[in-house]
């Protein structure tokens, strides 16, 4: 059984940035998720997707960076030497260095997750564009919505075709 | 006490009246946590829900009345000598220049409770000089609606959206301004419906919309217009509800005659095509609703929401599941302070002022003889009364009008007339600074009461903390005053609870809205009128609330705007942005922004943050320019309120019917002025 990730439905996402502040409320001030806009028009809310064969997990020379439970990665900052080599194999660009080379990166809340919460960009989402789900029940409301697209598509083609 | 524990809260800051838990441990506030069953949000928080924590930590908190020494000096006051100075003031005041300068600001950061006890107290002491700071963006829709259906309000509540198969937004910046309601739009498009978009800005969540109507700003009634035109032509109108439900009609129909859908096309900037889509969207549909996310007036004489009022009727949509119209105001407790009556023109239960049954029935539940028939002064004309020397003591509660008022430096000026200016806040804004006396206000976690959010649900905030301070609340100071002032009988309230009860012995609408009701998460949806009512989630299913029970159509024809010229190449338009939004959240700086399209910045040789002047036909202001793909070409976009900026001409000019701001129709001109380029 495959553990619960974090799903994006872009379309959804209006750049409201809440995600950021609740993250970075949970976190005591640094934010780990990063709404990236692209041409002002269009946003996708980006942070770890906690990957299954993780680069970062594979790269880090001193074992800092770990999956854990709930399929997790986890930077543990008493073994992270601050050699940056994560921040450089993450496809995503969403892992950060602060001031003091310390990794900073996305837990998935684990603390929540623990008690049985949520992640709180998830939580706060306004407009539920993030969502917290087992895959196959991500991959099914990607399904509903496109089988749903292209109803009204021959729908309004059918309609075309009687007003001829 | 020891280990965590939550208190349900609902958000202080806009008019959605989102829910939330406040998280306590010993005392103090720890933390939020989404409240996931709330009606309204589904446990979502937008940026400025998640600050909340931020507002009761404020550093510089008043926590003691002060008096003015001079100015720039305040002594502290006892709460005692404090309420002895204000009675004998207003006394004095009241008996040197009569009832009528004595003049009453709150705001919609106001319980209703203290909304209705500040509103009792002006017309208790004889005069309607009372007004709500928040009326100020959208007081002349409401009057409209009033007329036209009966209720200043939404008609269906917000979930409710998800029903509808069309969703027509009209107005500015809707995903940003109000991002909890975006998401039953979304709900909505997962069932299929449609969604128009109309506005002068393109939206951000432009995947989201399936036509996106980009108009001139201050042109939504020639849009409007535009389609009802269609909809007439093609005979899509419902007219079995126009013929019982409706008056009107044919006074529409004559004023839309003379009009051609070519010249609206021209006004409005949408093509006549798109105009005819978005009406046969709207028209055909099972359920179509419309969302007005009204900022500042759009235009003099602005009637956009009659016209949004006319195309609901025309193709009666309201009344149902997935219908109806839902303007959204912009502060939070905006629509009980309507509902309460803290306005110069409505009395409780919005009830003009002039309505004689609704008079002399409150005034024999108020024990006086009769209350005040004069119109008081609204919160726009205060300025010029001031001025004058008419309002000679002032009482504000909760509200900067020196942040807030259009004509900034002119208030600040014309305060320098009143005897008397006693202002209740959180900190020392730049209002409670000319004051002669300051008193320290509860902030949301302290307060207990109700709320009444923009889909009509009353909510109860208990009390989350224990004022700091000993601060005594708002309503109990007004008590005071009021029992030395000699009104023992009217102002012997103990609780918030006894003033709700008596609200609803005084609004029909509020009469099954007791406190421990009201306690469920889900509040309770006004009109309420029996104590076993479930409340009204939809209004007007099978009547309007007007008094002959019909919805009424209003004749209008799209005014005159400035054109662009080669002088003023720019329209200038204003918005509130995502972050800087009220006295609250404090202001990074006083720099006036502009935002604008890069084609525009490119001919300037404007870069971003590039330092510039945008002048109109009444004067200059200098501003930061900020290069935006999000404003359109020919466009103008000023965030955050106006008069941040240094000359204020150049945006005063009143509405003359509701007396509020006109701020989208101004055209200007931008240009370098060296810095930082």
């Amino acid at each position: 059984m495959s553990a619960k990730a974090l799903h994006i439905d872009i379309d959804r996402c209006i750049a409201c940035r809440a995600c950021e502040v609740a993250c970075a409320r949970e976190h005591g001030g640094s934010s780990f998720m990063f709404v990236t806009t692209v041409d002002d028009h269009y946003s996708v809310p980006l942070c770890c997707f906690h990957c299954e064969k993780s680069p970062c997990v594979n790269v880090c020379p001193t074992q800092a960076l770990e999956k854990t439970s709930h399929s997790a990665v986890i930077v543990h900052q008493v073994r992270c030497i601050g050699c940056r080599l994560c921040t450089m194999v993450c496809p995503f660009g969403v892992i950060q260095v602060d001031e003091e080379s310390k990794v900073l990166k996305c837990d998935k809340c684990i603390h929540r997750l623990k008690k049985g919460l949520e992640p709180a960009c998830v939580l706060t989402c306004p407009t539920k564009a993030l969502t917290y789900k087992k895959p196959d029940q991500n991959t099914l409301r990607q399904r509903k919505k496109s089988a749903l697209k292209s109803t009204i598509f021959t729908q309004s083609m059918k309609s075309k075709h009687h007003s001829l | 006490m020891a280990s965590p524990h939550e208190i349900p809260s609902i958000c202080p800051n806009c008019a959605e009246g989102c829910g939330f838990y406040t998280i306590l441990e010993r005392g103090k506030v720890l933390t939020i946590d989404y409240m996931k069953n709330h009606p309204v949000n589904q446990g979502g928080l937008c940026i400025k829900g998640n600050a909340v924590v931020d507002i009761i930590d404020h550093t510089h908190r008043i926590d003691s009345p002060l008096l003015k020494k001079d100015d720039s000096t305040h002594d502290k006051i006892s709460w005692q000598e404090a309420i002895n100075l204000i009675a004998t003031q207003l006394k004095g005041i009241q008996r040197k220049y009569g009832t009528h300068a004595l003049a009453f600001l709150t705001s919609a950061h106001s319980t209703n409770e203290e909304s209705y006890l500040l509103q009792k107290f002006a017309r208790v002491l004889g005069t309607n000089n009372i007004d709500c700071t928040s009326f100020y963006e959208d007081a002349l829709g409401s009057n409209d609606l009033i007329t036209s259906l009966g209720y200043a309000s939404a008609t269906n509540p917000f979930s409710d959206l998800s029903n509808a198969k069309c969703i027509l937004i009209s107005g500015s910046n809707f995903f940003e301004n109000h991002p909890v309601i975006a998401y039953w739009v979304f709900e909505a498009k997962a069932r299929g419906a449609v969604i128009i978009y109309s506005d002068h800005q393109i939206p951000p969540a432009l995947l989201a919309v399936d036509h996106f109507l980009h108009i001139n700003p201050g042109t939504q009634e020639a849009l409007i217009e535009g389609m009802m035109l269609h909809i007439i032509e093609k005979n899509l109108f419902n007219q079995q509800f126009i013929t019982t439900r409706t008056s009107g009609f044919e006074a529409l129909q004559k004023t839309l005659r003379k009009q051609s859908l070519a010249q609206l096309e021209k006004i409005s900037g949408v093509s006549a095509g798109n105009i005819k889509e978005a009406a046969e969207c709207y028209a055909t549909s099972s359920a179509s609703a419309i969302i007005h996310s009204s900022e500042f007036n759009s235009t003099p004489h602005s009637s956009t929401i009659s016209s949004l009022v006319n195309l609901t009727l025309l193709c009666g949509h309201v009344g149902r599941p997935g219908t109806g119209l839902m303007p959204l105001a912009e502060h939070h407790n905006t629509q009980g302070c309507y509902d309460m009556g803290t306005s110069p023109v409505l009395l409780p239960g919005q009830v003009g002022i002039h309505d004689d049954t609704t008079q002399q029935g409150i005034a024999k539940l108020w024990k006086v003889k009769k209350l005040p028939s004069q119109k008081g002064i609204s919160f726009p004309e205060m300025a010029k009364a001031l001025q004058r020397g008419k309002i000679k003591a002032l009482y504000i509660v909760e509200s900067d009008p020196l942040g807030e008022h259009i004509n900034a430096p002119l208030f600040k000026q014309a305060l320098k007339n009143v005897e008397l200016l006693v202002v209740q806040d959180l900190v020392l804004t730049p209002t409670a600074r000319q004051a002669h006396l300051v008193l320290p206000a509860q902030g949301w976690a302290e307060k207990t009461g109700t709320y009444t959010n923009a889909e009509r649900r009353v909510q109860w905030q208990s009390k989350v903390l224990t004022s700091p301070h000993q601060i005594v609340p708002s309503w109990q100071l007004l008590c005071s005053v009021a029992r030395k002032l000699g009104f023992k009988k009217q102002f012997s309230f103990r609780s918030p609870e006894m003033i709700l009860k008596e609200i609803n012995k005084i609004i029909p609408t509020y009469t099954g809205i007791s406190s421990h009701r009201v306690h469920h998460i889900d509040g309770l949806t006004w009109p309420c009128p029996t104590p076993k009512h479930p409340g009204t989630p939809i209004l007007y299913t099978e009547h309007f609330a007007t008094p002959d029970g019909l919805g009424k159509f209003t004749a209008i024809l799209p005014k005159k705007r400035d054109k662009q010229t080669k002088k003023y190449p720019f329209y200038l338009t204003f918005g509130r942005s995502l972050v800087s939004y009220d006295v609250l959240h404090s202001r990074p700086s006083d720099e006036l922004l502009i935002e604008i399209n890069p084609k525009d910045a490119k001919k300037m040789h404007l870069r971003d943050q590039s330092e510039v002047k945008i002048s109109t036909k009444l004067g200059t202001i200098k501003a930061t320019a900020c290069v935006s793909e999000k404003v359109l070409p020919g466009i103008v976009f000023i965030p955050f309120l106006p008069s941040r900026g240094t000359d204020h001409h150049a945006f005063s000019t009143i509405d003359p019917r509701v007396k509020s701001p006109e701020l989208n129709t101004t055209t200007c001109q931008v240009k370098a002025s060296g810095g930082k380029q």
